[in-house]
């Protein structure tokens, strides 16, 4: 009988829809889906040279990306995402046009063109081997042409290896293993850190420390011949750190001043012709400090404010009157060598002040700037850049990093803009309903002009129907992408009966809670849950719900924990979703490792949860004897595992069952699960996932039953790539274990296959990716499991008949299912070869779970792709009979298919893409994806496609 | 004068009521009077008989041609042969239903109208059997417990688990 709907269904479909496509018309790009682009948290910048007309701020961000800021607009003018294992460490203009990065451990210098971003130039600077060397990475820009191109070169040292390269097209013009130079001398071992043009011309030097850390070490190098000239070490009393920079004294002299390895004093040592005689000054620090920056002229700064001034005599505190929590920039060279100055910004509830002190320790110019810096989390980093002005005295702008990794650019006392980077790095998602209409007013709508409108909606049909026939001119094509992007009705701030307006609630990195509207990507609320200004660094590193079924006329809540302002405790912080307001924060005595969403709710409707510590001690949150009673029946039957990747080993517990009005319990450890390959992969089904069929029915009509238990595990263990590297078998090993008892209900064996493994777990399969290095390529394989006792426990056909007649058949069959009584299983399995690596793996989820699955991979190259599930079917025949064909099972391919419209991304990427978030709508059809990386993408898709 | 030129035409059927019939000309062949009406009731019965048994068997011919029209359209699920089937199906069952009207009008004490309605009946579920068959080829009939069951409750674990690699 369903089958007879289900065909009546499909014709119905079928003939009003006939013409439906699986893709999107290029048109209709940006009618659901929405992008949005950041860089992330700028560690460094560098600022165009005033005189070029396009004013920009080249960036590199923790995202490791590079990237260039339009100065005016602070909008993205290009930008590039580094590999993750190729980080960025030094970025500087050299000339106008090439911006050059330093990055991998010094290996890869690059020269990018300025304007467009483009790669102008790559070089290696060494081949990776066996012995690394230790040693810092430094590039120092030479103002002087040594190769005739009438190009500066550039200097540059990576382990070290010293190489003189020309900035043009980074030629090498010499290089000098100073490594190996060193190993034959007295100075065996020693590590180069830094580079600084050398008092005599023509000549550089480079500074580090020996081997012992118990002297410095500087190399006079001739920058003609690249030869060692000269060396020198001075013998230090305490333990040198590898922090050490030279600065310029007013008797143009130079100094060394470098820190104690322990951070606590500073030492010093005056500059001359080498070699160099006497001993290094120690200066005792009143606070540790890790870094030293040079403020120009003979000043300089340790951690925080405190700025100390080189004299002929050593270290001594600087005159410059800075407060003491200020963040100060680099040292930045007036044009027209009016000399150097640096900016220190300090931070207030109410404003921000700039001071910009020149080398004399004197302010120059201080502003005040309402902006209240301390509610995003206070200042992390600031950097200074000048312009002339028109009466020609040097104007100032400085580029503010917040700690929740906003942007700010401050120019004439005023804000320019601001860029809301939290979002480059979002933890965990979390959708969520928008209030219904007419109840709470999140925005002010205007009241709408019906026949203007309907004029606007004939218009629109009219450019629609001209861009499908090609009639329409680009400026006609863009009016109606605007018109799709900004179409009224998504946009709105109230509950719609189909669930397709929501609100997406993001927990960053840098602790900025941002919640974004799905149908434009714009932020409604953001607040900073990170910690304060002068606390410790950290920001909640969980995020729950705590309420997301409601009375529709309450805010929905989350629950989010992160560590306490004491060692050993954590803070929970509720936030209510509508507005982003924190309801309330406290702090708990006790580290948060698990998290276990009970299936009780408090009479207030507020999820009620057990927090695991580290000692797996179990507590109650909320804590009241009140939840301690309602939570009493439910827990015998709650266990928990961890999953010990240092170890490879999975343990499980439970909790004890005869205390009654506690709220917290020590845990037992029930199993434990050592594996004896490596753990590379765990997942299991989300919690709440919906499920519609029980059963699944074959082309014969006989019926297999799901193996639905939601304490249900995936594993994946891989051979140890050292011993790979010894020339073992690699082998996988994917394991279906039941998560409570501990127990192996399935195992497979890929040989010649290795990590990393991406998988996902929906219903009664598994979905998993990873590298054959047999057929040298990717390979996804599907387990799906059936529960062979329910098949046998299944209603006859006259009982099944009658009942079904009857409306009453989810009356038949298994009610519950027992880890502790397992039924036999019986696992299908296939694999298939796949043309792409894939970073990360999800599932569609709709709200009654009829609907067909698509599988959404996160590949290598950015994009996010919709994988039809009947694509990975363990049922897929290779050679099918009528009964697979009435099925609808798809003949068996060897390779999964790629149809490039199938990628939900269209032809954009989601740069940096970590993680893909899908949500039910309220209509069952649909399912909401948003995708994040360092670029954000959102869209919503019909897996069974209408 | 006028009279001797005059010609009536309206009295020329009184005159007409005096003349004899023709030789040869039957009056009672074309009158349809009453004494007609009579002699029609008065048709053979048997001949009466022979025509119901002939409506009995009219479908025959109309089944056959829909059983081989189901024939011909296969057992693959379209819009054709669903159509085909349905129609083989409900043509049946409105034939039967509508028997009764179609039977009544023969009705009367030396007509047998019983036997030939339950043939016809007969080949119309015939039909209507066939049809089914079809469906039932098309694997359209709830025939399996399968068919029954796909709405079966998803059995709930009795057990809570939860966890993975610590948060922190």
């Amino acid at each position: 009988m369903p089958r007879l709907f289900s065909t009546l269904f499909t014709i119905c479909v079928y003939s009003s829809n006939f013409f439906s496509a699986v893709a999107i018309y290029e048109d209709q790009v940006g009618t659901w889906d929405w992008s949005r682009s950041f860089v992330g948290t700028v560690t460094r910048a560098v600022f165009s040279p005033s005189d070029l007309k396009r004013k920009r701020a080249f960036v590199s961000t923790e995202s490791n990306v590079l990237a260039s800021l339009n100065l005016r607009t602070g909008d993205i003018s290009w930008k590039h995402k580094f590999a993750a294992n190729d980080e960025i460490e030094q970025i500087l203009l050299l000339g106008k046009q090439h911006l050059i990065t330093i990055s991998n451990n010094g290996r890869h210098v690059r020269a990018w063109g300025t304007v467009d971003g483009m790669l102008l130039w790559e070089q290696n600077t060494y081949v990776p081997s066996a012995a690394e060397v230790e040693g810092g990475v430094s590039v120092l820009p030479l103002s002087g042409d040594y190769d005739g191109d009438d190009f500066d070169d550039i200097c540059v040292l990576a382990r070290g290896i010293l190489q003189l390269r020309s900035g043009a097209d980074g030629l090498l013009l010499w290089t000098n293993n100073i490594t190996a130079m060193l190993e034959d001398g007295v100075l065996e071992g020693g590590e180069l850190y830094a580079l600084q043009l050398s008092s005599t011309k023509g000549r550089i030097d480079a500074v580090g420390l020996t081997a012992e850390h118990d002297a410095t070490l500087i190399l006079n190098v001739d920058l003609e011949s690249g030869q060692v000239k000269d060396t020198a070490s001075v013998a230090s009393k305490v333990p040198l750190a590898a922090s050490m920079l030279a600065v310029a004294t007013k008797e143009k002299g130079r100094a060394w001043v470098g820190l104690s390895a322990d951070g606590r004093s500073l030492l010093h040592l005056p500059l001359g012709p080498l070699p160099l005689t006497g001993e290094l000054t120690a200066t005792k620090l009143s606070q540790p400090s890790t870094e030293l920056r040079a403020l120009g002229g003979d000043l300089f700064a340790t951690d925080g404010a405190n700025v100390f001034e080189v004299n002929a005599g050593g270290v001594s505190p600087g005159t410059a009157d800075l407060a003491h929590n200020a963040v100060l920039t680099s040292a930045l060279t007036l044009a027209d060598s009016k000399g150097m100055v640096f900016a220190s910004v300090e931070a207030s509830s109410s404003s921000t002040v700039i001071k910009v002190v020149d080398d004399e320790g004197q302010a120059l110019v201080t502003e005040e700037v309402k902006l209240d810096l301390l509610s995003h989390g206070g200042i992390k980093r600031a950097f200074l850049n000048s312009y002339t002005k028109k009466d020609t005295t040097p104007g100032f702008r400085v580029l503010i990093v917040a700690r929740d990794a906003s942007l700010f650019l401050l120019q004439q006392g005023e804000v320019v803009w601001q860029r809301e980077e939290a979002l480059a790095s979002i933890k965990a998602v979390q959708y969520v309903d928008l209030p219904p209409a007419g109840d709470v007013e999140l925005e002010k709508t205007d009241p709408v002009d019906m026949i203007q409108q309907f004029k606007h909606g004939l218009e629109m049909q009219m450019m629609q129907f001209k861009v499908r026939m090609k009639f329409a001119t680009p400026e006609e094509s863009a009016k109606l992408v605007e018109h799709r992007r900004s179409y009224a009705e998504k946009l709105q701030m109230v509950w719609d009966p189909n669930g397709f307006r929501k609100l997406i609630v993001a927990l960053t990195e840098p602790g900025r809670l941002v919640a974004l509207h799905n149908g434009d990507g714009r932020s409604v609320w953001s607040t900073y849950v990170g910690a304060g200004a002068g606390e410790p660094e950290g920001s909640p590193y969980t995020m729950l719900p705590l309420t997301m079924v409601t009375a529709e006329h309450t805010a929905p809540e989350v629950l989010l924990l992160g560590p306490g302002s004491a060692p050993g405790s954590t803070k929970a912080t509720r936030v209510e979703c509508w507005h982003g307001a924190v309801t309330s924060s406290e702090q708990l005595p006790y580290t948060v490792a698990h998290v276990l969403r009970l299936p009780v709710s408090d009479n207030q409707g507020r999820q009620i949860f057990l927090l695991v510590d580290e000692a797996k001690k179990v507590h109650l949150y909320p804590g009241t004897e009140e939840n301690s009673d309602l939570v009493y029946d439910v827990l015998p039957s709650v266990y928990f595992y961890e999953t010990d990747y240092a170890n490879s080993t999975i343990r499980g517990y439970a909790l004890p069952t005869e205390e009654v009005g506690k709220t917290s319990w020590d845990a037992v450890q029930t199993w434990e699960l050592p594996f004896s390959e490596e753990l590379v992969a765990t997942v299991t089904r989300r919690p709440d996932e919906k499920v519609h069929s029980h059963t699944r029915v074959l082309g014969d009509r006989s019926t297999l039953f799901k193996y639905l238990n939601m304490n249900t595990l995936f594993a994946a263990t891989a051979t140890p790539a050292h011993l790979v590297a010894e020339g073992m078998e690699p082998t996988l090993t994917a394991y279906i274990i039941d998560a409570v008892t501990g127990k192996v209900l399935y195992r497979v064996r890929h040989l010649g296959a290795q990590g990393p493994v991406q998988a996902v777990f929906s219903e009664n399969w598994v979905v998993y990716h990873y590298w054959s290095v047999h057929a040298h390529r990717h390979e996804m394989s599907v387990l799906e499991v059936f529960d062979e006792d329910a098949s046998r426990r299944a209603p006859g056909f006259f009982e099944a008949a009658l009942m079904g007649a009857m409306g009453r058949s989810s009356e038949l069959g298994v009610k519950e299912i027992s880890s502790h009584a397992l039924p036999a299983v019986r696992v299908l399995g296939q694999s298939y070869f796949f043309s792409m690596g894939v970073k990360t793996m999800s599932v569609s989820a709709t709200s009654s779970g009829v609907t067909s699955k698509n599988i959404l991979l996160g590949t290598h190259t950015d994009q996010v792709l919709a994988l039809e599930k009947r694509l990975l079917d363990p049922r897929r025949p290779t050679r099918p009979t009528s009964m697979d064909k009435e099925e609808g099972l798809i003949p068996y391919n060897p390779n999964l298919p790629i149809i490039p419209q199938h990628f939900l991304t269209a032809n954009q990427q989601v740069s940096g893409l970590r993680g893909i978030a899908s949500a039910p709508a309220r209509l069952e059809s649909t399912s909401l994806v948003f995708a994040y990386g360092v670029d954000i993408f959102y869209t919503r898709i019909m897996p069974s496609k209408m | 004068m006028a009279g001797k030129w005059k010609m009536d035409f309206t009295e020329g059927s009184h005159k007409s009521q005096s003349l004899p019939n023709p030789v040869g000309y039957v009056t009672s062949l074309t009158d349809v009077g009453e004494s007609g009406a009579v002699k029609k009731h008065e048709v053979d019965p048997e001949l009466k008989q022979k025509k119901v048994w002939e409506l009995a068997q009219s479908p025959f011919k109309n089944v056959a041609m829909m059983a081989f029209m189901m024939w011909m359209s296969g057992n693959s699920i379209q819009v054709f042969s669903i159509g085909i089937t349905f129609t083989g199906i409900f043509q049946p069952i409105k034939a039967i239903m509508g028997s009764g009207p179609l039977f009544a009008r023969f009705a009367d004490a030396k007509t047998e109208t019983v036997l030939p309605r339950l043939q016809f009946c007969a080949i119309q579920f015939g039909g209507f059997l066939f049809a089914l068959y079809k469906l039932n080829t098309m694997g359209l009939m709830p025939t399996h417990t399968s068919d029954w069951i796909s709405s079966l409750a998803v059995p709930q674990a009795m057990e809570y688990s939860y966890g993975g690699n610590p948060l922190m």
